[in-house]
């Protein structure tokens, strides 16, 4: 063992040891593929990644039984639940009678100022005789129903039935409809949604609790579960699966490949250590300057391991082929050729960089810092392990059939490819069809989609991502607008537009809607309207002594302070949003037509209607925008590194051309055959051509004066890639999929048009005689 | 409505179970409540409320099996109010809306008279007993059961119920009185009883039932 051994044992073990203490892993889809940078888009993303909402378990118990206690069973698993670790509240989607008699108490002082949005109309409409008539007509309804005796102290302090118009607003008093073979349940954890690892145990524990509980009650009981945790534990699942099936895939073929081109265990071995300290060393800086390293880069990052195998391999080749004993010598001759495909790729991932795909720039990161460490360990390291074992480690495959038929029909064949190439992409590109939906490149959760959307049509009336948002400096101007909008909605909903909708009003109200309705109510307090109320209560039968009294509520304005010191804020979880200078206000809608609502607010100024599909699916039309410029541009920074290098724009043009053509053919395949083409499809294509390029720069530079063997180092290397690149499409994951159907077959179309496509350098071969 | 159906659960059950004579224990006035075929009855109920000037009254008929409760309030406005264990099912004929809720939270976490009133009905004289201090009294032709419910067990709103019937008959009065000083008086008149009668209640009950429930 020399002392390059030694040196490389040593580096290894440290960099594996930091790895594994100082690498952090994370799994959140919507943290790599999701950046807000306006604010419904901050807003969606907030509340996706750290909101209250993303906390949640949504529980459905269900029973066949008609007969089974199901109140009683929910009452029962809502007690065992709030032992569980990092449960912090849970409540039923059924308000019960305690809570609404608890907020009512908390509500009824401002009953006056809370009263209406529009007071000037609604006030002086109450204080008509029919308008009185029929209040005293419900007040003696509410004293003679089930809820009278509870109620009777409301109506006391409240003879007008105030908080009554309060509460219907909230939707409260159509709870009682509901049917009752189900029960719901809200738990809320300490924990964020999108922790994967934190939300297993939960999730675990809730599913035992309801299981004892409902072993108690011999079975009658069923659960549905769903929430932003349990898509968040899927997602891991399916993210690690993905990272352990690529990752074994890729190895397993890069060694299948490897022993059967080369045969030797010690080559194999030797390489196998420069790919882990490549790996580790990528992630270990990723992980440092990140804070974490997100799984799909790993995932991604494996396909690295086809990249940056080319190194030793053109390496071993030059070193095993040409009739020098010292392998660092023929090493050094192809330095140049190496570097500057090095430079090359990371010029690619770099560009990618660029497209604000969040996520990406780890990627970038994770790239750079990989071919780096390959190529430093090629250069230095490799040729001292090699030393004294090169003649074994000679390829034992020919692959000189292409040059040799090229060698024949080269002109001719030229032409075809070119001609035929050029056409393909033509008509293939005008028929690509773009694919801008982000969530098709998710990973596939159709079933936990479709029992969420079940689960939550039984608990909620809410059609989830749309909503109004309304955007303002302060709260107060915030409120206004929104109370604003609460009027345009409730004549929507009159006229059957918009079936419901849950808005910040009446929880909250503006100061100045406050004042107004205290004002209205102070100047209708007439002796005049006492008198109609009290002949209105005497036509009822009802007592004139304890209700005849209209009297003013004297009581401060509501403001948000105070509502947050009541235990009520989480029935508008995640409805305000007050965050660098800019506050957001939404409010929930019930099924509605989606085109009427939007033009009732659309001339409304900081008021607007939101899908989050639409909002994520521009992002996307963005994102492939910036892709597509920066493929360009990713290809002329290449260009412009080529040019540097050869001084020379024809030979940089000549070195380009075969990733161009492969590119351009590549994208009329899938135009021709009707394929949908996105984003990461497009960053595939930006790969292929700083893959490819590497390819053209050593079949061009021809370092070694041998055009076999050169070409012999591109196959391989080419077919390590592309095998690498190939195993991504064997994950379930759809971006990763895209990935490899872009870069597998653009490498392979690549490297074959190389020694077409490309006139070689002469200086090398005569340098090298 | 619930005071309502409190109120008449307990007097039906109570029809059946009274025949009261003044040597009974309440153990034995309480074990034959418990009723085992469909039975109908007329009410007449009269509240007397704080915020009401004058007295409200309402009639109409109730009836009960081993499953089911229902009041059928003819006048003033239709109104049914169906429910078993565990639910309760109401239509306002005046309004014309219906509504549904658990009840089964209460008879187990001891609040509601209508579901105590159920259980007592099928038998559970145990709970009964938990839930009430009774004490039962006779006067030559008359006897009277007052029933104050345990402070901590039952609903805050209700204070005491006091029912009353003539001697060797079921009982044929029911007041039930209100902590705020409500208070509300049942008279009942029982109808025929026979089993071809048994089957029409019946029949009457699963029609009465879908009204109330809809659909």
């Amino acid at each position: 063992m020399n002392r390059y051994h030694l040196f490389f044992t040593a580096l290894l073990s440290m960099l594996l040891i930091a790895t594994a203490f100082l690498v952090e892993f994370r799994t959140d889809v919507s943290d790599f593929f999701f950046r807000g940078d306006s604010p419904e888009t901050a807003l969606i993303a907030s509340s996706i990644q750290s909101g209250e909402l993303a906390q949640r378990y949504i529980l459905l118990i269900e029973t066949r039984r008609d007969d089974a206690d199901i109140t009683v069973f929910a009452q029962a698993l809502e007690a065992k639940l709030k032992t569980v670790d990092h449960v912090v509240r849970i409540w039923g989607m059924q308000r019960d009678q305690q809570v609404f008699e608890s907020i009512l108490a908390n509500y009824i002082p401002y009953r006056m100022q809370l009263f209406s949005p529009d007071p000037e109309k609604d006030i002086a409409h109450l204080f008509q005789e029919e308008t009185l008539q029929t209040r005293a007509g419900h007040i003696k309804s509410v004293l003679l129903s089930s809820e009278g005796a509870r109620l009777k102290s409301v109506i006391l302090q409240d003879p007008l039935l105030l908080t009554g118009d309060w509460a219907s607003k909230l939707g409260f008093g159509s709870q009682e409809t509901a049917d009752k073979n189900f029960s719901g349940l809200i738990v809320e954890t300490a924990v964020s949604g999108l922790d994967a690892q934190a939300q297993r145990p939960i999730y675990a524990s809730i599913l035992k609790t309801f299981d004892a509980l409902n072993a108690q009650y011999k079975g009658d009981f069923s659960l549905r579960i769903t929430g932003v945790p349990l898509f968040s534990i899927e997602v891991q699942k399916q993210v690690s699966q993905d990272v352990q099936r690529v990752s074994m895939l890729s190895v397993t073929m890069m060694i299948l490949l490897f022993l059967s081109v080369f045969r030797s265990i010690r080559g194999l071995f030797w390489i196998s250590l420069i790919l882990i300290s490549t790996v580790a060393a990528s992630s270990l800086i990723t992980s440092l300057m990140f804070g974490y390293i997100h799984a799909l880069t790993m995932a991604i990052g494996t396909t690295l391991i086809g990249v940056c195998v080319d190194y030793p391999i053109h390496a071993i080749v030059h070193a095993s082929g040409s009739n020098e004993a010292d392998s660092e010598a023929s090493t050094r001759r192809i330095w140049p050729s190496l570097l500057l495909g090095g430079l090359t790729t990371v010029t690619g991932y770099i560009a990618l960089s660029f497209t604000s795909y969040p996520g990406m720039q780890q990627i970038a990161l994770f790239a750079g810092v990989g071919i780096a460490t390959a190529l430093l360990l090629t250069r230095y390291i490799l040729p001292h392990l090699m030393q004294g074992h090169i003649r074994e480690m000679q390829p034992r495959i020919e692959f000189g059939a292409w040059l040799r038929l090229l060698h024949h029909y080269r002109s001719s064949m030229r032409l075809v490819v070119i001609g035929g190439g050029l056409i393909f992409f033509m008509i293939g590109f005008s028929g690509l069809n773009w694919m801008d939906d982000l969530n098709s490149l998710s990973p596939s959760l159709t079933e936990l989609k479709a029992e969420d959307q079940a689960i939550r049509s039984h608990m909620s009336s809410v059609e989830p991502g749309r909503f109004i948002l309304v955007q303002a400096n302060d709260f107060e101007t915030a409120l206004q607008i929104n109370e604003s909008v609460f009027i345009k909605l409730q004549a929507l909903k009159k006229e059957g537009t918009l079936k419901s909708f849950h808005s910040l009003y009446p929880w909250l109200a503006s100061a100045k809607l406050q004042r107004e309705n205290l004002n209205y109510f102070k100047g209708n307090m007439t002796a005049e309207n006492r008198e109609l109320w009290q002949q209105a209560l005497r036509a009822e039968g009802l007592s004139v002594k304890h209700l005849g009294q209209l009297k003013m509520v004297e009581t401060e304005l509501l403001s948000r302070e105070k509502f947050e010191s009541w235990p009520y804020k989480h029935y508008v979880s995640g409805q305000y949003v007050i965050q660098n200078g800019q506050v957001l206000i939404m409010t929930w809608l019930g099924m509605h037509d989606a085109d009427k609502t939007e033009a009732v607010v659309s001339d409304m100024a900081g008021v607007r209607y939101v899908s989050q599909r639409d909002i994520v699916n521009h992002l996307a039309v963005d994102y492939r925008t910036q892709t597509m410029k920066m493929l360009l541009l990713g290809a002329f920074a290449i260009f412009v590194l080529l040019v540097i290098r050869f001084r020379h724009v024809f030979i940089a043009m000549n070195i380009l051309f075969p990733a161009l053509m492969s590119v351009f053919i590549v994208m009329g395949a899938w135009g021709v055959f009707g394929e949908t083409m996105g984003m990461l499809h497009l960053i595939g294509l930006l790969l292929v051509v700083a893959i490819c390029v590497d390819y053209g720069i050593f079949f061009y530079e021809n370092r070694a004066g041998n055009q076999a063997l050169t070409f012999q180092a591109i196959v391989i290397s080419s077919m390590t890639t592309a095998a690498a690149f190939f195993s991504l499409g064997f994950a379930e994951n759809p971006a990763l999929q895209a990935l490899a159907w872009s870069v597998a077959p653009g490498v392979v179309i690549g490297f074959l048009l190389c020694p077409l496509l490309i006139r070689q350098q002469q200086i090398a071969v005569q340098e090298s005689k | 409505m619930f005071s309502m159906c409190k109120s008449v659960v307990f007097i039906i059950c109570f029809f059946h179970m009274l025949i009261a004579y003044a040597e009974e224990t309440i153990d034995a006035v309480l074990i034959r409540h418990a009723v085992q075929e469909p039975v109908q009855f007329s009410y007449q109920e009269t509240r007397h409320m704080q915020l009401l000037d004058m007295p409200w009254k309402a009639s109409g008929k109730m009836y009960m099996s081993p499953a089911f409760f229902i009041v059928e309030q003819k006048k003033p406005y239709r109104l049914v109010m169906a429910s078993n264990r565990t639910s309760l099912w109401l239509y306002d004929g005046k309004n014309k809306i219906r509504r549904s809720r658990n009840i089964s939270g209460y008879s187990r976490g001891g609040s509601s008279l209508v579901a105590l009133m159920m259980a007592l009905r099928t038998g559970e004289i145990e709970t009964l007993k938990e839930r009430y201090t009774m004490t039962l009294s006779a006067k030559e032709h008359q006897w009277t059961l007052e029933m104050i419910p345990v402070e901590s067990a039952m609903d805050k709103h209700d204070a005491r119920i006091v029912l009353r019937g003539k001697a060797d008959q079921a009982a044929d009065e029911l007041k039930i009185e209100y902590a705020d000083g409500n208070h509300t008086f049942w008279e009942f008149t029982a109808e025929e009883h026979t089993k071809e009668r048994s089957e029409d209640v019946s029949k009457q009950m699963k029609t009465l039932v879908k009204e109330a429930r809809g659909g």
